[in-house]
């Protein structure tokens, strides 16, 4: 249970490094004045972000992230609830690979 | 998107936060206790895991600082490489901005520190549906906060995570997270553009660059591109 000097410090520097870039993003925007490119690129931020996040993550995962993506997509295109869509996405990646078993 | 002088920061809005954070949360408990066991293999103590977790609070960049331990500890290799994997809050937090400006210097500055990529997720789709209480972001990390510090010390004490935890899927609950929330930010064909840029470009970085550089070249190329064709 000890605390080691250079762990600590990596820690903290680890902790500053990513508070940085955290706050960082928010202290530049509140400085600039907004013109009309900048915002329309905040507006198209997040959606880029969320492709970006999910497409490589499902193309590499095999049938069954094929199949769950699919699932998840679809239901929360019929607008069903947030937990829905998730639940059924996790639920139909698990049933792939419950019958599809692919060697480790 | 919303007037500036209509932004809230109430205690209603933080539980509402907290609601809509649980169930992913509960999904990426796997993760913590996966980290908790990873790091008491690589040697870290219970307490230095604990403060990593409670100081550092970024699942990607101490998965990778536990990968890489060893002693002496690398710390200038560590710290440089938590900067490049979370480079990406640059442009998140950026984004977070009609809700943050207004609150306020400590509630804004406050909020940052709990900012990880799935609440930061869910207060951007609140955002888009109209939401006007910015309490919802602080609440949904904090929540997250709280499993993800009990989670990590869980996996280091307990030595035995959730055995196999892909067989129920888990490992797709961030992905199925960030899809159900993408899907109703459809507004139109006009989407359509920006959002394939910034899937080929991802899926193309991520097979050739290592790390989170693929969020940070898709995330770009689909935004900047966006920008450019709305203002020309």
């Amino acid at each position: 249970m000890s605390v080691d000097l250079m762990t600590a410090l990596t820690i903290l520097a680890m902790g500053a490094a990513t508070y940085l870039v955290r706050a960082g993003g928010f202290f530049v925007i509140r400085r600039v004045q907004a013109g009309p490119f900048l915002t329309a690129w905040m507006k198209h931020v997040p959606g880029a972000i969320f492709v970006s996040l999910v497409v490589p993550a499902v193309v590499a995962g095999g049938p069954a992230a094929w199949a769950g993506g699919g699932v998840t997509a679809t239901l929360a295109a019929l607008r069903l609830p947030f937990v829905v869509s998730l639940g059924a996405g996790v639920a139909t990646v698990a049933a792939v690979r419950l019958l599809m078993p692919v060697a480790p | 998107m919303a007037e500036k002088s209509r932004i809230l920061f109430t205690r209603q809005g933080f539980r509402r936060g907290v609601t809509a954070m649980l169930p992913v949360a509960a999904g990426l408990s796997v993760f913590g206790l996966a980290l908790g066991l990873a790091a008491a293999q690589k040697g870290l103590s219970t307490v230095e895991l604990g403060l990593m977790s409670a100081i550092v609070f970024a699942g990607a960049s101490q998965m990778l600082a536990v990968e890489l331990w060893q002693h002496p500890v690398p710390l200038a290799t560590l710290a440089a490489a938590t900067v490049i994997i979370n480079l990406r809050y640059l442009m998140m937090t950026a984004a977070l901005a009609p809700w943050l400006g207004p609150v306020g210097t400590g509630r804004a500055y406050g909020s940052l520190f709990f900012t990880a990529d799935e609440n930061w997720a869910l207060s951007m789709a609140e955002m888009r549906r109209g939401g006007t209480d910015a309490a919802f972001h602080i609440g949904a990390g904090m929540t997250l906060y709280v499993v993800w510090l009990l989670t990590t010390i869980l996996g280091h004490l307990s030595g035995a995570a959730i055995p196999q935890p892909e067989r129920f899927g888990l490992d797709f609950v961030a992905v199925a997270t960030f899809l159900a929330l993408l899907v109703p930010m459809w507004t139109g064909r006009r989407d359509l553009p920006p959002w394939l840029i910034a899937a080929v470009t991802a899926t193309a970085a991520h097979a050739v660059l290592p790390g989170t550089w693929y969020l940070i070249a898709g995330g770009l190329a689909g935004s900047l591109y966006g920008a450019w064709r709305d203002v020309r």
